[in-house]
């Protein structure tokens, strides 16, 4: 134990004071540009060398032992500080001459014989066997191509930038022409240490060719390289855990299950084939599904209700509560019923979305408008916020015991199946269920006084919220003398028998239930920010509204949504593209079985239980196209920002 | 919506409503109402938390045969009293979790020290050096939020497996561009990913604070002869510490309560596993650990709870700069 926790220090240790020695130096090194040049050419001398030499080293291409015999001396990252030296002696001597031909001398010869020395070390692995035609193509080719580029740059095709050009193109193609085509490791020493120093040659000439750099331009130099220095660490970072590896799922998606075998489009077709990812087999059922009846029926009340009020404030419509309310919970209904009516991981993981972005930012959206300056404003919030503390497997547990169901001849635990068999016994008997209706027809009246009063003092209609809230309660209540409400029923004998409900089995809702963990945890972010942006609202404007005689119902549809709209879309698209890679709540509370599976534990489940790579990329990509859409529109809205 | 008037109302006609002393009664408390709304919520929210602590404590059989609320009865109905023995064994005499509280610290450090250096220079360098491409360079580094991670596990596995190597095509040469180190099961390579993981977010919340810095502080600056690494390390760094403890608290939050990751690069077995991965194994023994779940949960999220609770205008500040502009 304690050895690991060394270890795991000394690591750490090793990592970030490494890393920071890396980058002062770094910065430390172009400092040189403008303070001292000679200085800089034997750093930079010295670090060309010993980049070179390791990643040589690296790939097994040179080594040094003091004999051929097996347990010689190993040398060979002496080898690396030999040539670090080397390269910082010739730098120095290159940054110390001005003249043009001392410069054109030192940096050829140096470098041809730096580069030539190396053949010394050359493992006999790489000994080189070029190709004859390649060697003569590919350096023309490449001189060609830098002329080329110079004179695409604008540059003259004349002197010493000519000459560079055709150095550098030539000296590139010589190493794709020499070590990229030739034969390694059946040739001889010889011809390897050619391969080496023409090389060599090449650069020497293209750095000997070049002017003296006057103060400016070394000082334009140092400048730039911040930019390279300041930047380099976390594009590599990103480079090597987001791009590269996102091309190569994208490849890999086209290839079979070892990853070896190109089979094109399969994969995508085995997940839209498949019954379990992408079953639109009861599309008709939409159309007969009481959720989207209710739906369409709530959007036809949305859409009379802003044309009637419309009318009245002399607008073709009017998008306030009374409107937006049913037409949003319309979408809602319609598209729980669209989403309970297609079934697999694919429907699943947009039904996510849909649910938890929409209920997470209104109820957000409503503790933040609620919470506004009342008491205890700051206690409220941190206790609403808080889930989003807690890890979703730790989330999933707690609400694992909040649904857990126990046989119906125990008692129950779990908090909600109490309440529901309780309930249940509760309204059991014919008494009991008219005992409760009517306690909550009390409920309603008293809400309705509430909503009479509040709407008088504040000059509002209030006959829509009557109305609405009526005819919820006796949609329930019928509901209620038909159905009963709670878990259990009396059987035969008159005796009560529980029915606890199976929360995480009951197809298609458990998805739900699920999802009801995760706004748990997310209506404290959607609260936090819209809370932040409706306490941004300009007071004056608020002030201007209420002396134009806005109520206060207008005032928010009005002026404070309009205010806050912009902020509204950052919180959805926030949350879309964190729902859509779901994983760990299935994961812990059904393991994905009972219908419950999203993508991301598809694509787990393909590529690491199964190990088959090809598919569990191509189920990887499938989330990748379905964020692609908000990526975009963030790309857009930023690029108008910036 | 009736709840803005509490504060913000003064209107006449409110006034009149009142009428005398009776109507005043009325109608205060129908205006405390919203806030009764809130803080029935508000408790909704807390029961599965306070639930979860509560049988925590409680015995097996109290666990089984009562919910949470009676935890003041379990001694007399014979379920026995509540007490830390499940902590304990959970800890250090059964699970050990001891053992993965501190893998999840080896993880969770340098998963937030090493992103939060590099970022922030990234973050200085597109703030206030100028360079040409720096402003689509920016964009993609920050659009790169919304790539879902799963689309860089399997090669990201196969990096840490086998290291990286580039076979060019045509000429059939292979060069390693990053070593094998056989980081699998180790926290190296959880760190790693999430470093880079926490990048476009890190250098997305720190740019929109440094870039808001004044301006002249580094105009003076460069007239006094002072370079970009010095300006970054003397003034930007110091200036920034309230956007930098933001994002520590994000990251260790997020990194703390990281399941995916460390299940990909770790496994769900050997003895490197960190809090979340080992959480999951005991609700995965469900039947026989049923009593024990709930304590090694509240274990589990103590520690960003603490973090939360002591650090949260931090915390809530970052979540404002990262996903509101300005």
């Amino acid at each position: 134990m304690e050895e690991r926790i060394i270890s795991t220090v000394i690591g750490v240790v090793v990592a970030i004071v490494g890393s920071a020695i890396i980058f002062v130096g770094a910065n430390k090194w172009f400092d040189q540009a403008s303070a001292n040049w000679k200085r800089f050419g034997a750093i930079t001398g010295g670090v060309l060398g010993f980049v070179i030499s390791l990643i040589l080293v690296g790939n097994r291409i040179l080594a040094w032992k003091t004999s051929a015999a097996d347990d010689a001396t190993d040398l060979t990252l002496l080898l690396v500080l030999l040539y670090t030296v080397l390269g910082a002696g010739l730098g120095f001597l290159f940054n110390s001459s001005q003249d043009g031909t001392r410069r054109l001398l030192i940096g050829a010869i140096g470098s041809t014989v730096l580069a030539g020395s190396l053949g010394a070390f050359v493992t006999s692995d790489a000994f080189l066997a070029p190709k004859t035609l390649e060697v003569i193509i590919w350096p023309i080719i490449g001189a060609a191509l830098g002329a080329g580029y110079l004179r695409l740059r604008g540059g003259s095709l004349s002197g010493r930038s000519l000459y560079r050009a055709l150095a550098l193109g030539g000296g590139i193609g010589w190493v794709i022409g020499s070590w990229g085509f030739g034969n390694i490791g059946s040739g001889t020493r010889l011809e390897a240490t050619l391969g080496f120093a023409l090389a060599g040659l090449a650069f020497g000439l293209w750095l000997g060719w070049s002017e003296y750099p006057p103060k400016p331009a070394r000082d334009r130099l140092q400048e730039r390289s911040r930019a390279v220095i300041f930047l380099s660490p976390a594009l590599y970072f990103i480079a090597m855990t987001l791009i590269v590896p996102t091309i190569g799922t994208f490849l890999l998606s086209f290839r079979n299950n070892t990853g070896e075998e190109f089979i094109g489009g399969e994969n995508y077709g085995a997940i839209f084939t498949d019954p379990q990812i992408f079953n639109i087999d009861n599309i008709g059922g939409i159309f007969t599904s009481r959720l989207t009846i209710f739906g369409v029926l709530a959007l036809v009340v949305g859409y009379l209700v802003a044309r009637r009020k419309g009318r009245e404030v002399g607008a073709t419509y009017d998008w306030t509560g009374g409107s937006i309310t049913p037409i949003a919970a319309g979408v809602v209904a319609i598209s729980f019923g669209i989403l309970t009516t297609l079934r697999g991981t694919f429907w699943n993981n947009v039904w996510w979305v849909a649910a938890v972005t929409t209920i997470a930012t209104a109820l957000g959206l409503a503790v933040a408008v609620l919470s506004d300056r009342s008491k205890g404003e700051s206690l409220a919030k941190s206790l609403i916020f808080m889930p989003m503390a807690i890890s979703f497997v730790g989330a999933g547990i707690i609400w694992r015991f909040m649904y857990l169901p126990r046989p119906p001849t125990v008692p129950q635990t779990g908090v909600l199946n109490t309440v529901w068999v309780a309930l249940g016994e509760a309204t059991a008997t014919r008494n009991g269920l008219f005992w409760t209706l009517l306690i909550g027809l009390l409920a309603i009246i008293a809400f309705c006084v509430f909503i009479a009063v509040r709407s008088r003092a504040a000059d509002e209609p209030s006959s829509m919220w009557m109305a609405g809230t009526v005819a919820v309660f006796f949609g329930l209540g019928v509901i209620a003398l038909f159905a009963g409400v709670g878990g259990g029923a009396l059987d035969e004998a008159g005796n009560f028998v529980a029915q606890p409900y199976f929360f995480l089995e009951d197809r298609p809702w458990n998805n739900f239930w699920l999802m009801v963990v995760l706004i748990w945890i997310q209506t404290g972010f959607a609260m936090v920010v819209l809370s932040a942006a409706i306490k941004g609202v300009p007071t004056d404007l608020i002030e201007a509204s209420k002396v134009d005689g806005a109520t206060e119902s207008e005032t928010f549809w009005r002026v404070i949504i309009p205010q806050v709209s912009s902020t509204i879309l950052v919180v959805t698209t926030t949350l879309i593209v964190l729902v859509m890679k779901v994983f760990d709540i299935p994961k812990v509370m059904t393991a994905g079985q009972f219908e419950t599976n999203v993508l991301a534990n598809e694509m787990f489940n393909r590529a690491f239980r199964d190990a088959n790579r090809g598919l569990g990329a191509a189920v990887a990509m499938v989330l990748f196209f379905l964020v692609l859409p908000v990526m975009i529109m963030n790309i857009r809205r930023d690029a108008e920002a910036a | 919506m009736a709840t803005r008037s509490e504060t913000r109302v003064d209107r006449p006609s409110e006034v009149a409503a009142g009428g005398g002393g009776v109507g005043d009664r009325i109608h205060a408390f129908l205006k405390s109402v919203p806030t009764g709304l809130l803080w029935l919520l508000v408790v909704f929210w807390s029961i599965p938390s306070l639930g979860l602590l509560i049988n925590s404590f409680r015995t097996r059989d109290a666990q089984r045969s009562a919910p949470f609320w009676q935890i003041f009865s379990d001694s007399a109905n014979g379920y026995g009293a509540p007490s830390i023995d499940n902590y304990n064994e959970v800890l250090i005499t059964g699970n050990g979790l001891i053992d993965n509280l501190l893998n999840s610290f080896a993880i969770v450090i340098p998963a937030t020290v090493i992103p939060i250096a590099v970022a922030a220079f990234a973050a200085y360098a597109f703030a206030w050096i100028p360079f040409k491409g720096r402003k689509w360079l920016f964009i993609g580094t920050v659009s790169l939020l919304a790539i879902p991670l799963q689309t860089s596990l399997i090669p990201l596995l196969r990096l840490y497996v086998g290291g990286w190597t580039l076979t060019i095509p045509f000429i059939d040469k292979t060069i390693r561009f990053f070593p094998d180190l056989d980081l699998v099961g180790t926290a190296p390579a959880v760190w790693l990913t999430h470093s880079g993981f926490a990048l476009p977010f890190a250098i997305f919340l720190l740019h929109n604070y440094i870039s808001e810095l004044p301006k002249d502080v580094f105009e003076s600056a460069f007239i006094d002869g002072a370079d970009h690494f010095k300006i970054f390390y003397k003034l930007v760094l110091p200036l920034s510490t309230p956007v930098l403890a933001a994002f520590a608290i994000f990251q260790f939050l997020w990194t703390w309560n990281d399941y995916l990751i460390a299940l990909t690069m770790i496994g769900s077995t050997g003895d490197t596993l960190p809090i979340t991965v080992a959480l999951a194994n005991v609700a995965g023994r469900f039947g026989q650990s049923e009593h024990l779940l709930s304590a090694a949960a509240f274990i589990a999220t103590i520690f960003p709870i603490i973090v939360f609770f002591a650090l949260q205008r931090y915390f809530v500040r970052g979540v404002l700069a990262g996903s509101v502009k300005g």
